[in-house]
């Protein structure tokens, strides 16, 4: 009885093992479709190509299907890197455009603290006619204020070209 | 994606590859055959060679076969670019004590 169970197990194992051998290159095949199709769509055309070669590059059974498998991990890896490229592309421009913001603020708050200084200076030295600043009293404040603005002018000039440079 | 990216994190697996890609022939090398010298993974393989491109370290491109003909698909062959060859030269550089010297002696 024991032997005529192990001779049953022994041609169920040959039928398995024949099933499973003709079934090994369709599961590869679903395995690397399913790779490319978890691949940013950019990448799908050309890693089909690359990678079909790459596992006819390796003889047919299990080894080309645990390398099809393998694939899948690096088509997810690829996927990380790309997702995290993009994030980090678009945080720059992001913190670009936030940068630029901060300037154009820090720009606008001076020059409204230049004109109110320049009120006063006016005001301290008597150079207001009314309401209306003299002529005298625009050319001092501007050869005293001038370092200041073109400091403030080439900050942002800076702060540009750092943008375009990054967007 | 256009960007020059970071330098690439030097790992074991990504100096091995580096390193064959060195001694590659002028023409490229398939990813399949640095897999089968190096016995790396394809699931390690391939996201390293994809950020060593992205970094412009390695270059790519199809061989030069016509795939109808070869009843093959064509294999996508990786070079060093100059800059991944001085970059790679000065990992290894690094690496080695003392320029290639022993760095203790007893």
């Amino acid at each position: 009885m024991a032997a005529l169970v192990t001779l049953a197990l022994a041609v169920v194992g040959i039928l398995m093992a024949d099933e499973i051998k003709a079934w090994l290159p369709t599961v590869t095949q679903w395995l690397l479709n399913f790779a490319v199709k978890r691949l940013p769509e950019a990448e799908r055309e050309r890693r089909l190509e690359e990678w079909s070669a790459d596992l006819r590059s390796f003889p047919e059974g299990a080894i080309k299907c645990l390398r099809a498998f393998d694939l899948s991990r690096a088509s997810m890896s690829i996927r990380w890197s790309y997702r995290r490229g993009y994030i980090a592309s678009q945080a720059i421009r992001h913190l670009g455009v936030w940068y630029l913001r901060i300037w154009l603020f820090v720009v606008l708050k001076t020059i409204s603290r230049l004109q109110s200084r320049l009120k006063v200076f006016s005001a301290r030295r008597g150079l207001t006619e009314g309401s209306v600043l003299t002529e005298e009293a625009s050319r001092a404040f501007l050869n005293e204020n001038a370092r200041i603005a073109m400091l403030i002018l080439a900050k942002s000039l800076k702060a540009c070209e750092r943008y375009l440079g990054k967007s | 994606m256009g960007k020059i990216a970071k330098p690439p994190r030097i790992t074991g697996p990504t100096l091995k590859v580096i390193g064959q890609l060195m001694t590659a022939p002028a023409m490229g090398i398939a990813g399949a055959d640095i897999s089968k010298e190096t016995g790396i993974a394809s699931g390690t393989l391939y996201p390293i060679l994809f950020r060593l491109e992205q970094t412009k370290w390695i270059t790519s491109e199809w061989e030069n076969i016509d795939p109808s003909e070869a009843g093959r698909p064509r294999k996508r062959l990786y070079t060093l670019t100059p800059l991944g060859h001085r970059e790679s030269k000065s990992v290894f550089d690094s690496l080695m004590p003392s320029n290639g010297r022993i760095a203790w002696q007893p």
